[in-house]
């Protein structure tokens, strides 16, 4: 690789990373704060929910990262496509099918939203389906090397 | 293609927005509904007449939030010493948005019943759990549920029942029976006592019934004089069966004839 092409190399995919990695971390350290004052605050007995949100945490910090990282190329459309996909897979299993159930001190508290999951999971559909003609325009308006 | 993905953009915004607006809202309506104190109960009443026992628990709910609730159902589980003893469960009407309910949460059932189920509940005092879920749906879309298990004593109406000084007088032609009890429960005990006497061969022998009303927590005791109809037919054993409102509630066993 010769230099111009190496810092060509650097320019296209380093500051793109470092952007992914940045705003990641920023995210990540959110989340975190969430962790500590929400979760562990009022969850701090129940480990079914405390894995649910790490779960959520470690899914959301990797396709924000993907998706920046892979920002200028068709990938992103693919990751685009694969968090929606995931969202709807972890909100039906997360929520148990729209029945979302806790227990606390001697009382056992449900509450059902199955209409508004349905809603969510539309959105996803809709956003799935906004990412695959996104893709179809990259591709079209990308000249063929 | 562009203007789809703007479409398709600004309706995923929009869907977003009311996705998360909903909830909020629906929070803000039960928030309204606890802090201004719109759920009032009223004092219980219990009785006890006719063989039916029946509950009654008034309540209002005073809807100052901003959606209607529908299917509010309130569902009783009751069992002692686990065995199920009950379920009771009745569903409210609807309370629009800014409208009160006025009702009552009616429980109602038998001697009949608490006997095929757990005749225990009728002479021993008992530690009855009660498994208790209400259930409502606010804005026809979110339904909320809340169960908890609570333990109730309950007090036998027929608190250390028992048949003594059973025996038959050939000069009076009766046969003599004490009846004893307490009613430890939170009701009367009203209703039509009868008596009993059948042969060992299953012929009845002679009855006596009397209306008996025993307040709660207090004493029952009564010597009852049975006049036999046709004393050719004693036998040195027998039965003296005792029955509540119709229902037999007890039967001894033994000598009727020193």
């Amino acid at each position: 690789m010769t230099e111009d092409g190496f810092k060509g190399f650097l320019k296209k995919y380093f500051l793109k990373i470092l952007k992914a990695t940045i705003l990641t971390s920023a995210i990540g350290f959110f989340l975190l704060l969430i962790w500590w004052f929400f979760i562990l605050g009022f969850f701090a007995d129940n480990p079914e929910i405390q894995t649910l949100f790490a779960v959520l945490v470690w899914s959301t910090l990797f396709f924000t990262f993907t998706v920046r990282a892979t920002e200028g190329t068709i990938y992103k459309y693919g990751f685009l496509v694969g968090r929606a996909l995931f969202i709807i897979v972890y909100l039906i299993y997360a929520t148990n099918g729209g029945v979302f159930s806790l227990d606390f001190a001697d009382f056992r508290f449900w509450v059902e939203f199955v209409p508004l999951l349905a809603l969510m999971v539309f959105i996803n559909i809709l956003d799935m389906a906004r990412s695959v003609l996104q893709a179809l325009e990259f591709t079209s308006e990308t000249p063929k090397e | 293609m562009r203007q789809t993905i703007r479409a398709l953009g600004w309706t995923i915004k929009i869907l977003w927005i009311i996705t998360l607006v909903f909830p909020l809202t629906v929070g803000l309506s039960l928030m309204e509904l606890v802090n201004s104190k719109a759920i009032g109960f009223q004092e219980p009443t219990a009785s006890f007449s006719e063989g039916q026992f029946h509950f009654s628990a008034p309540f209002h709910i005073n809807n100052t939030g901003f959606y209607d609730f529908s299917d509010i159902n309130l569902t009783v589980l009751a069992e002692a010493k686990n065995k199920p003893i009950a379920r009771f469960s009745q569903t409210f009407p609807k309370v629009s948005a800014h409208s009160v309910l006025d009702a009552s949460y009616e429980i109602s059932f038998s001697l009949e019943e608490i006997l095929s189920r757990n005749s225990e509940l009728l002479f021993n005092d008992l530690d009855v759990n009660l498994n208790v879920s209400l259930f409502f749906r606010i804005a026809y879309l979110i339904g909320f549920g809340i169960a908890s298990n609570l333990t109730m004593p309950w007090g036998a109406p027929f608190y250390n029942f028992s048949l003594t000084s059973i025996r038959y007088n050939s000069i009076s032609q009766n046969v003599s029976v004490l009846l004893s009890f307490e009613n430890h429960a939170q009701f009367p005990v009203n209703g039509t006592l009868l008596i009993e006497v059948v042969s060992d061969k299953n012929e009845l022998l002679g009855s006596y019934s009397e209306l008996v009303n025993v307040s709660s927590d207090n004493a029952f005791q009564k010597l009852f004089e049975i006049p036999v109809e046709e004393p050719s037919k004693i036998t040195e054993t027998g039965f003296v069966r005792v029955f509540f409102e119709s229902i037999q509630i007890f039967e001894w066993e033994g000598r009727l004839i020193d």
